[in-house]
């Protein structure tokens, strides 16, 4: 899986690339206008992410150049403006998602995913992890095939961890991720520990795996050990 | 009051001591005038009666000829030793019953021999009737320039101060981000065209600093979200590293939540200065009663953490608003519904066409409400939040002259916006 990272500020384009290649993507640079636009010419990417202010002008002009060709890359918009218009204009050229900066990359990661999964390019739209198994047209989470009644909240929370298994996610971006980050939560992220618990709990109940753990106040992490 | 009604009452003061001082000087003078002249007749008048006397048969004791009143007594006295004397007085005018100005004029004579005592009294009824005259006169005279005075500051205020005006309505229309100059000045007075020039300049200058302030505010705030994303983002890939000492946790922990707390300063901060320099023009209907259900959706995993009841009662109502700042209202209100609220609480939402009622039950503020619209005021100093949430939602109504009421009732919050 091909991703092009085009992103002017350089170490930010590093950690994202190093992020996705523990994912398993494999991550290209650009560092503006031109090298994305040369880019894109040349190679077939199945995402990439674009800023907008770009040395050498607007991102929008490689979205607006990759449509033109009929391409089916998956696009990202990555600004640091949160501007609607911006975010209007993008979407309406063709781009597939937006994300504002500064964003996390557990979230970065779990959009890359769900874009890909609605694009078909994994051929799936199934996520198995052991006995689990997520069937995201239908929204439906099994356990060993018993199918778990899940809120909304938990069925997103697990579809996240899923995304990122292995890695710690910050309380911050599970946060984020379950109600926005246009939501005022600056002194409390307490709230997601009790879709945690409930998530967990219906899991061990189905007969799962205890796999969600604490990490040092930091977050949490979905893994198997 | 305007400077021409201020000069005109000053025009109305002068000129009317002026004149009341000249009716009192003409009163003073006129009748001495009129005795002057008088008594000069009655000299004359003397030489041509005792000429006239001396050719009568008999001498009559009274003679009337026009208003001239001649009474003549016999005495045994001198004449030469008296000299002639002239005095005011009034006489009973049989006729009207009335008393009536007399000149009095006395002087002794030998009228074929005989001293006598001659008196002339003249009338001074036409000399009074004058005086009336002229002081109607001078009263509709004063009244009829000072009318004229009001009428030509009238005339000059909406001819001559026209440009001031003009000037006066481009500054108020003034507006920073509209690229509109100041109406050209046709004026030819030279104190106009030097006000237009400065005021010119002045707009133009502060122009000039308001759109660098803005570009600086822009790059400042673009410049700090790039190394606040790397630092948030090196952080993601530090804690992917287990194996470490609690300290380091602690200290990455610290890091994480300090750099979260910038970032979001930073964001509110530009939130704020766009809406102050009303950079939210886009005006879109938009229906409230769907958005609060999109925000109460939104926000469900927070009620549900805390078993928070909300309750609705919403029905269609439509306001002209930017989209984006129409979220940050709703935003902000529900959140400070949350925030402040108890766990197992209640949050009532109530829409009508005029107005938007949020209830929230909860411990009751200990500061007065409208200083909690200011900004970086906080319900309590430990509090972690950044004081920021209200003073937007002040800002908003601001904008669209929405006004905000609040009351706490019942051990509830209720903030309601009138629309």
């Amino acid at each position: 899986m091909k991703v092009l990272i085009i992103e002017d500020e350089k170490a930010l384009a590093c950690s994202i690339g190093e992020y996705l290649e523990h994912e398993g993507f494999l991550c290209e640079l650009a560092h503006n206008l031109h090298e994305g636009i040369e880019k894109t010419d040349l190679y077939a990417y199945d995402c990439i992410l674009v800023d907008i202010t770009l040395p050498g002008g607007n991102g929008l002009e490689i979205i607006r150049a990759l449509k033109n060709t009929k391409s089916k890359t998956g696009i990202i918009i990555t600004s640091a403006k949160n501007s609607l218009e911006d975010k209007i204009q993008g979407l309406d050229l063709g781009a597939d998602d937006y994300i504002t900066k500064p964003f996390h990359l557990s979230e970065l990661n779990a959009r890359i995913k769900a874009l890909l999964r609605r694009k078909r390019f994994g051929g799936e739209a199934r996520i198995d992890y052991q006995e689990i198994s997520v069937d995201t047209d239908t929204q439906e989470a099994t356990v060993n095939g018993k199918v778990l009644k899940l809120t909304r909240s938990e069925y997103r929370l697990l579809l996240y961890f899923l995304a990122s298994r292995t890695r710690v996610l910050s309380k911050e971006s599970i946060a984020e991720h379950l109600v926005g980050n246009d939501a005022d939560l600056l002194d409390n992220f307490d709230f997601i520990y009790s879709h945690i618990k409930n998530l967990r709990k219906k899991m061990l109940k189905a007969g799962g795996g205890d796999y969600i753990k604490a990490v040092y106040g930091m977050g949490y992490k979905f893994a198997n050990n | 009051m305007k400077l021409l009604q201020r000069t005109s009452r000053y025009y109305f003061f002068a000129s009317t001591i002026i004149f009341f001082l000249a009716v009192g000087a003409l009163g003073a003078i006129i009748p001495r005038l009129t005795d002057l002249e008088t008594d000069e007749l009655l000299w004359d008048y003397k030489q041509v009666l005792l000429m006239q006397l001396s050719e009568m048969d008999t001498i009559p004791s009274e003679i009337i000829i026009l208003d001239n009143i001649i009474e003549l007594q016999p005495v045994s006295i001198d004449p030469e030793a008296f000299k002639p004397q002239f005095k005011d007085t009034l006489r009973l005018n049989i006729q009207d019953d009335e008393f009536e100005p007399f000149r009095k004029f006395t002087f002794y004579e030998h009228i074929q021999g005989q001293p006598y005592q001659i008196t002339i009294n003249h009338s001074k009824l036409d000399y009074e009737e004058l005086m009336t005259t002229l002081g109607t006169a001078i009263l509709i005279i004063l009244v009829l320039i000072l009318a004229g005075i009001n009428l030509l500051n009238t005339f000059l205020s909406h001819r001559l101060w026209k440009p001031f005006y003009q000037i006066i309505r481009d500054i108020e229309g003034f507006n920073f981000e509209k690229n509109q100059p100041i109406t050209p000045s046709k004026t030819s007075i030279e104190e106009f065209q030097i006000l237009h020039q400065a005021i010119n300049q002045m707009t133009h200058k502060a122009r000039g600093d308001y759109h660098s302030l803005k570009q600086f505010s822009e790059n400042a705030s673009h410049e700090i979200q790039n190394p606040l994303a790397i630092i948030r983002s090196n952080i993601e890939l530090l804690i992917q590293k287990e194996n470490r000492e609690p300290k380091e946790w602690a200290a990455i922990k610290q890091i994480h939540e300090a750099a979260s707390r910038i970032s979001k300063l930073n964001g509110v901060l530009i939130l704020l200065t766009r809406i102050e320099n009303r950079q939210f023009t886009d005006k879109q209907k938009l229906n409230f009663e769907d958005l609060i259900k999109e925000k109460i959706d939104q926000f469900d995993p927070l009620f549900k953490a805390r078993d928070i009841q909300v309750y609705m009662d919403l029905v269609k109502s439509s306001h002209y608003m930017d989209p984006t700042l129409s979220n940050v209202l709703l935003n902000n209100l529900i959140s400070n519904a949350i925030k402040h609220n108890l766990d197992r609480g209640e949050i009532i939402i109530i829409l009508r066409q005029s107005h938007l009622i949020i209830e929230n039950t909860g411990k009751p503020l200990n500061k007065d409400f409208s200083t909690l619209l200011e900004r970086f005021s906080k319900e309590s100093e430990a509090s972690t939040s950044l004081g920021l949430g209200l003073s937007i939602v002040k800002e908003i109504c601001d904008i669209y002259q929405l006004r905000i009421k609040y009351q706490y009732e019942n051990g509830k919050h209720q903030i309601s916006i009138i629309f």
